[in-house]
């Protein structure tokens, strides 16, 4: 473990590189002393404009080296020269554009029940002395709750220690739960989604009586019924004032569209938001204007109400926003079942003796004893014993790796056979899983969500209806000479010119895009996955239980003279193997029995760890196992020695079997390729999408499989933890890249890429960590999924044009071009169709998603 | 605390009818128009009987509005046209004939004033529910009953509507019906227009009707 001084300076360096890289101006070795870097915690972003002017206005300050904002995790990591500025001027800067810039708490929460407390002093004690514990940020008690809500941190002070001194103090101490990023995440997407359904709720219920109030008097001839107090030619300003009351809710929970719609237009940056904001702020102000001109006779501008025209808007906006959060993608789920796979409890050797404790509370230099079946608690080195252990959540590879002292053993694999002691090394956040963790989480912190189409579209179109509607007036001021009607024309193009079904036209393509999906066995978990899936050029698979079926299978059974023994030589193998644990062992055994042979009872067995199995079968001496074994029972290979570097040369692993002293033949074992692998990859390349396979295997077994399934790019004998930095190396070669992966250990590659494509019958992590799930496990789905991504896309700009097509022709009538020939102006007739025709236009286009078929 | 409330509440009652009468524009500036009707033809606004009547400029036909509200239009014209005149009164119980004059009764409330805008602005208080604007053509319009009713406009300067058509200040208008089955020829009776007008039927929705229309433009 690196000393902290160590690290910030390791940390520098890299940023040294990193600056020169994109500034291309060298830093001195001076200029490194005075960098500091910081995260801020950011308030007020909504969307990717607003993370991108952050950046871009931070970046620019003096002294600033690096600016990123993490728009998921509402954070700013800041790099600075500390002479030129401070944090106080980074956190102004930030202030000045309109956010919030905080620093953050630091550390960890947890909320601690406590039994025992009668009254306040009991709790102020309990404050005062966690307090003064070094690491304790700070510690509230809850009397009336029984918890004490702490933030520390836990590189300076252990949970344990926490506990510990309020058990001192004569305290209870219930089961701690603390919070972290997945939990506060999860908690933090389902209130946005109970908001939404809110907002849209009332706005609803308010937007239905005020859309029926305000056309029913347009349509005569049908004969809706309508009250005579609210009749328009009777009662014009009764009319005009409940829609106003109708509208008011509708504006109150869609503030959120002028507050930030207003604050980016301001900033020049336009978004959906402003179109929004723009439009109905129109709406309502000249509605309201022309309310007070009824009031003062001029009855005819009850023809002139816009009120639904915003209440409707904000409602169907409210709505789209509603569907995306409902589909809105991936939670750091994958984060907390990777924390899940670490083991609670420890063995520990403590004064000649075992003793059980939590893992928190394991420290380096404890020995440490792990039992059969058990998983290894932290990271360490053996000590005593052998064993082999199941390290397939590191390195994705099936088969068990022997152990012995002075082996490395990693928390969170398995220890199959033998009980050993080793000691610990890297506890807690410094653990191989730790690493994984954290390199999953910088992953998922790194990737800001996509600008969404409808953002980029409102950010062109807000800027040419404005100017629309300043030329239009000015003609028309400049032409007819009358400021009021000028006025009438200028706002008159900013109401037409906002789509009602611009906030659907996203989340609709999604719905019935993801429903498609889900019909075709992939489960797409959100809107972005559609969203950047189309773009993928570039798709990497893992290999190991990816493209192969990840577990070993018999694949040649070879008996010296060829003759038919083989079968005699299969079944009488299975049988010595059947008590075996090893996953070599077992695939014989399923062989075997698959073809139907009846296996015959072992009278002996002994496993011999590292080599293979012992038995007697019928009377007969058996050894079946590797070359080791051979070797040391003196069992001649020569026979065999052409078909056994041919099998090594194919990437198999061949099983040794001798009777009564004598080789008997070999089963060869390798983990076979998918029956639909070569399909799939033969259909991405008609794709025109580049194909890749990333492995922690050896580099011929990993060609061999390559080459079956025709793949040329091979990045071989890639550590777990390198997978992501492979993933990050093509993505800086300007590929979109998808990664295809089923393990634990593919974790961080899934979420570095752009899509995450994982396999259904890969581990909860592997499809917690994924954009997308295969849930047949067909690799032939992966060409489905982009394919579906791209017909999704189009369906997506389809629905936009749609979307703004009605809106658009409305522009000239609302800029008096009609107007100039003797035709109408702008009248919430014509607003009512574009709205309603765009809204049935974007609905039933995106519906034709459904007509989708899988490209083949 | 409870004298608090009952003060708010009435302050808040006095306010909502304060209100509610302040929010009636269409009562309002119907009675303001009517006004301005009057001021631009004051010696066609008469008191006859102690009822006040507004005469048309064109054709001397009268419509009384006190506490007997009718029409009085002259006959002969009808009379031209083949109008019997026994079968007209024998099917209309709210017709009647004196001399040359036709008297068609309103089936509307009366009302009494001291002037003349007084009284027209009782009528409209009483028969509110009666009381139309026509955004079109900017004007106000009475129903009389039996599709009968008396127009007037909000502005005296406008001569074209948004449609096109020719904006009259002040209109009688009768239901046509009643003289077509009395064999009358409809359209041609003299100094009167058979045309679409735009009307609200029994329901309060607004229709095009053909009736006849006794028209004058003031400016």
């Amino acid at each position: 473990m690196l000393p902290c001084g160590l690290i910030d300076t390791v940390c520098v360096i890299i940023l040294k590189l990193n600056y020169y890289l994109t500034t291309k101006r060298a830093v001195t070795l001076k200029e490194v002393i005075y960098l500091k870097s910081q995260i801020l915690g950011i308030h007020g972003m909504s969307c990717a404009a607003c993370a991108q002017r952050i950046e871009k206005v931070v970046g620019k300050l003096d002294g600033v080296v690096q600016a990123n904002v993490n728009l998921a995790g509402e954070k700013l990591f800041v790099v600075y020269d500390e002479r030129v500025l401070n944090l106080e001027n980074v956190k102004q800067a930030v202030t000045k554009i309109g956010f919030e810039a905080v620093e953050p708490p630091g550390g960890s929460s947890v909320t601690i029940p406590i039994g025992g407390m009668s009254c306040s002093a009991c709790a102020m004690r309990i404050e005062k002395a966690l307090g003064k514990l070094s690491g304790v940020t700070s510690a509230s008690v809850n009397i009336a709750a029984e918890k004490a809500a702490v933030v520390y941190s836990p590189g300076e002070i252990r949970l344990s220690a926490i506990r510990e001194e309020i058990e001192k103090l004569g305290f209870k101490v219930f089961k701690i739960n603390k919070t972290n990023a997945a939990d506060e995440d999860k908690i933090r997407k389902q209130k946005e989604f109970k908001t939404l359904r809110l907002k849209f709720i009332i706005a609803a219920l308010f937007g239905a009586p005020l859309l029926y109030v305000a056309m029913a008097p347009m349509i005569p001839w049908v004969n809706l019924p309508f009250p005579v107090w609210l009749d328009m030619m009777s009662y014009p300003l009764v009319f005009a004032l409940v829609q106003i009351a109708l509208v008011i809710p509708i504006i109150a929970v869609g503030y959120k569209f002028y507050t930030v719609g207003f604050k980016l237009l301001w900033q020049r940056s336009p978004n959906m938001d402003s179109l929004i904001a723009v439009g109905t702020s129109a709406a309502v102000i000249y509605s309201v204007y022309n309310t007070c001109t009824i009031y003062k006779g001029n009855l005819r501008a009850v023809d002139a109400l816009y009120f639904e025209t915003a209440g409707v808007i904000i409602t169907l906006i409210l709505l789209g926003k509603t569907l995306e959060s409902v589909s809105k993608g991936r939670t750091s789920e994958a984060i907390k079942k990777l924390m899940g796979l670490a083991p609670k409890i420890a063995i520990i050797i403590h004064d000649g003796a075992e003793k059980e404790i939590p893992i928190d509370e394991v420290e380096t230099g404890d020995i440490v004893v792990v039992k059969p079946g058990a998983k290894i608690p932290v990271d360490g080195t053996v000590t005593e014993g052998s064993t082999s252990i199941d390290e397939s959540m590191l390195t994705g590879e099936s088969m068990p790796v022997d152990k012995k002292a002075g082996s490395a053993v990693y928390a969170a694999t398995i220890n199959t056979t033998g009980t050993i002691q080793f000691c610990a090394e890297k506890v807690g956040s410094d653990t191989a899983l730790s690493q994984i963790i954290k390199l999953v989480e910088d992953a998922q912190g790194s990737k800001a969500p996509i600008a969404q189409m409808a953002d980029i579209v409102s950010g062109i179109f807000v800027p040419i209806v404005c100017v629309i509607a300043i030329v239009s007036a000015t003609a028309w001021y400049f032409t007819a000479g009358n400021l009021e009607f000028s006025l009438r024309i200028f706002i008159s193009v900013l109401v037409i010119a906002c789509p009602c079904a611009l906030g659907l036209a996203t989340p609709t393509a999604i719905m019935v895009g993801t429903g498609k999906g889900a019909e075709n066995g992939i489960l797409i978990k959100g809107g972005e996955a559609l969203e950047t899936a189309y773009k993928i050029d570039t798709v990497v698979f893992d290999k190991t239980g990816t493209i192969t079926e990840g577990k070993p299978t018999v694949t040649d059974v070879i008996t010296p003279d060829a003759s038919d023994n083989a079968d005699n030589l299969l079944r009488i193998t299975a049988s010595a193997e059947k008590p075996s644990q090893h996953p070599l062992g077992q695939a014989i055994v399923r062989n075997a029995q698959e073809k139907g042979f009846k296996l015959y009872k072992a009278q002996e067995f002994n496993s011999i760890t590292g080599r293979g199995i012992e038995a007697v079968i019928n009377g007969q001496r058996l050894l079946a196992g590797n070359r080791k074994l051979m070797d040391e029972r003196r069992i001649s290979l020569l026979a065999m020695e052409t078909e056994s570097d041919k099998l090594a040369q194919d990437g198999k692993t061949p099983m040794y079997v001798a009777v009564n002293g004598n080789l008997a033949g070999i089963i060869a074992v390798a983990d076979v390729v998918k029956a639909s692998s070569k399909a799939a990859i033969d259909t991405l390349r008609k794709m025109n999408i580049e194909v890749a396979m990333i492995t922690g295997d050896n580099k011929k077994t990993a060609a061999s499989i390559a080459r079956q399934v025709g793949i040329d790019r091979v990045l071989a004998e890639v550590l777990p933890q390198d997978k992501s930095g492979e993933v990050k190396k093509l993505q800086d070669e300007g590929k979109k890249v998808a990664m295809v992966g089923d393990g634990i250990n593919d974790a961080p590659a899934l979420v570095q890429s752009d899509v995450g494509i994982a396999i259904g019958s890969g581990t909860d992590v592997a499809m917690e960590s994924a954009n997308i799930v295969l849930m047949r496990s067909e690799l032939t789905d992966v060409s489905t999924a982009i394919h579906l991504s791209r017909r999704t896309i189009r369906n997506i700009k389809q629905n936009l044009f749609w979307a703004f097509a009605y809106n658009t022709i409305g522009i000239p009538i609302a800029a008096g071009v009609l107007h100039i020939f003797g035709g109408p102006l702008l009248n919430p007739m014509f607003a009512a169709a574009a709205m309603s025709l765009s809204s049935v236009s974007v609905l039933t286009n995106a519906l034709r998603l459904k007509r989708f078929k899988p490209y083949r | 605390m409870k004298d608090r409330v009952s003060a708010l509440l009435l302050i808040l009652i006095v306010l909502t009818f304060t209100a509610c009468e302040r929010l009636d524009v269409v009562r309002t500036y119907s009675i303001i128009a009517f006004e301005e009707v009057y001021n631009e033809i004051p010696d066609k606004i008469i008191k006859e009987n102690g009822e006040f009547a507004v005469i048309s400029p064109h054709g001397g036909d009268k419509f009384f509005f006190g506490t007997n509200m009718r029409f009085e239009i002259g006959l002969t014209p009808f009379i031209n046209a083949g109008l019997d005149t026994d079968k007209l009164i024998n099917n209309n119980s709210n017709m009647s004939i004196t001399g040359d004059t036709l008297i068609i009764t309103a089936d509307i409330l009366g009302a009494e004033g001291q002037t003349a805008p007084k009284a027209f602005e009782q009528v409209i208080w009483n028969n509110r529910g009666r009381l139309y604007y026509h955004m079109e053509h900017d004007s106000f319009e009475l129903l009389l009953g039996g599709k009968n009713s008396f127009k007037w406009t909000k502005d005296l300067d406008k001569q074209i509507a948004d449609d096109g058509t020719e904006v009259h200040d002040l209109c009688f208008v009768l239901n046509p019906s009643v003289f077509v089955d009395a064999g009358a020829d409809i359209e041609n009776i003299d100094g009167w227009v058979y045309r679409e007008t735009m009307t609200v039927d029994e329901k309060g929705k607004m229709v095009y009707l053909m009736r006849l229309v006794r028209q004058n433009q003031l400016r």
